[in-house]
């Protein structure tokens, strides 16, 4: 036996050990059914604009970001001083999706499912850390609230009325309101594709990589890995305090110090802080390409970073 | 368009089956083909040649995971390519590497020689992939079934490379015992 037969029989491998592996990152997105890039699109759009004042904060993690000092408006933006400045990351290779993309056809309103008189967001990406159109592992246990009762282009409040103007939609609607307040996950079927699980989340704040650290949640820029506004070189002043870990539960806010809601990138990397100033930290990410690799550091503000 | 769809079109030999192939699991089998080949047009012939390969296995196959069929597709005919490449000294990327990590999984010859038989070997990692915790399965599966660099599979798995690598090291070390257990040898 030789080393390439090995290699070879790896290719005979059992499907769904392929398909669990499926490494984060440009497969997993281009798997993504066109649609749900569509409605992630619409999300990006529309959730900086209309939703981020109207939603409400649900439970979680402590207050963040509302008596924010105004130097920590995140922005992301390095300090001043920081000679590398932003965007010094190199881009991605291509696999985001497309930027300006059309918006559900007809449609004409951000896709919100109501319940118990609170909006639920359509997200974005699907929790983070989470192979996307999946449900969380933990779905069994979740209460089936029932079918989604239809959508409709009139804005409505009654339950589990999907306020969108996409047409025949159908599904199950499950939430876990004790154990997963803010969210809510339909096993849905619309007329562009077949039973995808979609999030919807009623606490902006799960929409985005955050941390907690000295008592108060920090957010990544949530557009990619690493960080469209990573730096190369840490700014002066900032020193390690400690290293991230996954906080095991994406639909649940961090709550722990040094908690994180992503794994596979944040979690073990080091969390860099300047004494007596919590307005910016910076998380150490890598950056890898055919080529070799090399360290950035991504700022983490008190506020949600907006996705580009 | 779903994959039963695109199945459909190729048993009814509609040719935009290639295209809605191409729309759904282009990118992620060039992913695939790069990672093996190193080189866009390499990667992109293969990818090309798995849309053919494809029509030609349909029908009489009907992949129920259409994602995983053109994938191993891909795969083989990079893996493939890249032999011929390595050939005329065009080789490289990841296979070069993998290939020698992977000399440490073979047994020793104390065993009485068998002849390895491709699919019984695949069963053996089956086997061998089943009774692994999932994140070492998938940390193994990354590296040596989409053949992804270890520092991207560090950056993956929030941990550092050295620490992915020795893990990567460990799971050869127990492959190398489970197969000389099953009476593989060299």
């Amino acid at each position: 036996m030789s080393a390439e037969q090995i290699l070879y029989a790896m290719g005979d491998i059992r499907d769904s050990f392929i398909r669990e592996a499926l490494p984060a990152g440009a497969p997993r997105r281009r798997r993504w059914h066109w649609a749900a890039g569509l409605a992630a699109c619409l999300c990006l759009a529309l959730l900086i604009a209309r939703v981020r004042p109207a939603l409400p904060v649900g439970g979680g993690a402590s207050a963040s970001g509302d008596t924010l000092p105004a130097d920590a408006a995140g922005s992301g933006a390095p300090e001043p001083g920081d000679p590398s400045g932003p965007g010094t990351a190199p881009e991605p290779d291509g696999a985001d999706l497309p930027a300006g993309c059309p918006l559900f056809p007809g449609e004409i309103s951000q896709p919100l499912l109501y319940w118990q008189g609170t909006a639920y967001a359509w997200d974005r990406v699907g929790a983070p850390d989470q192979p996307i159109g999946e449900p969380p592992e933990t779905i069994d246990e979740w209460t089936e609230l029932g079918p989604l009762a239809g959508s409709t282009a009139e804005e409505t409040a009654e339950d589990l009325w999907l306020y969108a103007d996409i047409g025949r939609v159908s599904g199950a609607v499950y939430a876990d309101p004790e154990g997963h307040p803010g969210v809510l996950y339909v096993l849905m079927t619309t007329e562009w594709f077949e039973e995808e699980w979609v999030r919807f989340v009623a606490d902006e704040r799960l929409l985005t990589p955050a941390f907690f650290y000295g008592g108060q949640l920090y957010y990544l820029d949530p557009s990619q890995y690493p960080p469209r506004n990573a730096v190369m070189r840490l700014p002066a002043g900032y020193e390690p305090v400690g290293t991230l870990v996954y906080a095991s539960d994406p639909d649940r806010l961090p709550s722990r110090e040094f908690e994180s809601s992503l794994n596979y990138s944040y979690a073990g990397s080091t969390l860099y802080a300047k004494p007596g100033y919590d307005g910016t930290l910076y998380v150490e990410c890598l950056k890898v390409w055919s080529g070799g690799s090399c360290t950035l550091y991504a700022p983490a503000t008190l506020r949600p970073q907006p996705w580009p | 368009m779903e994959d039963s769809r695109i199945v459909a079109l190729y048993w009814d030999r509609d040719e935009s089956a290639l295209a809605e192939s191409e729309r759904k699991y282009g990118g992620y089998c060039r992913a695939i083909a790069l990672d093996i080949l190193n080189s866009r047009e390499d990667a992109a012939e293969c990818v090309n040649d798995t849309w053919l390969r494809a029509w030609e296995a349909m029908p009489p196959r009907r992949p129920s995971r259409l994602d995983t069929f053109l994938g191993k597709l891909t795969r083989n005919l990079s893996l493939d390519r890249w032999r011929a490449l390595r050939a005329q000294k065009r080789g490289g990327g990841q296979v070069e590497l993998a290939l020698h990590e992977l000399e440490e999984c073979l047994p020793s010859a104390r065993r009485p020689e068998r002849e390895v038989e491709a699919a019984e070997l695949a069963e053996s990692l089956n086997r061998f992939l089943e009774a692994l915790p999932r994140e070492k399965r998938v940390l193994f599966v990354q590296r040596y079934w989409y053949l992804r660099p270890v520092e991207e599979l560090a950056a993956l798995h929030g941990m550092r490379k050295n620490t992915a690598a020795s893990t990567l090291f460990r799971l050869r070390a127990q492959l190398r015992d489970h197969l000389e257990r099953e009476g593989f040898t060299v």
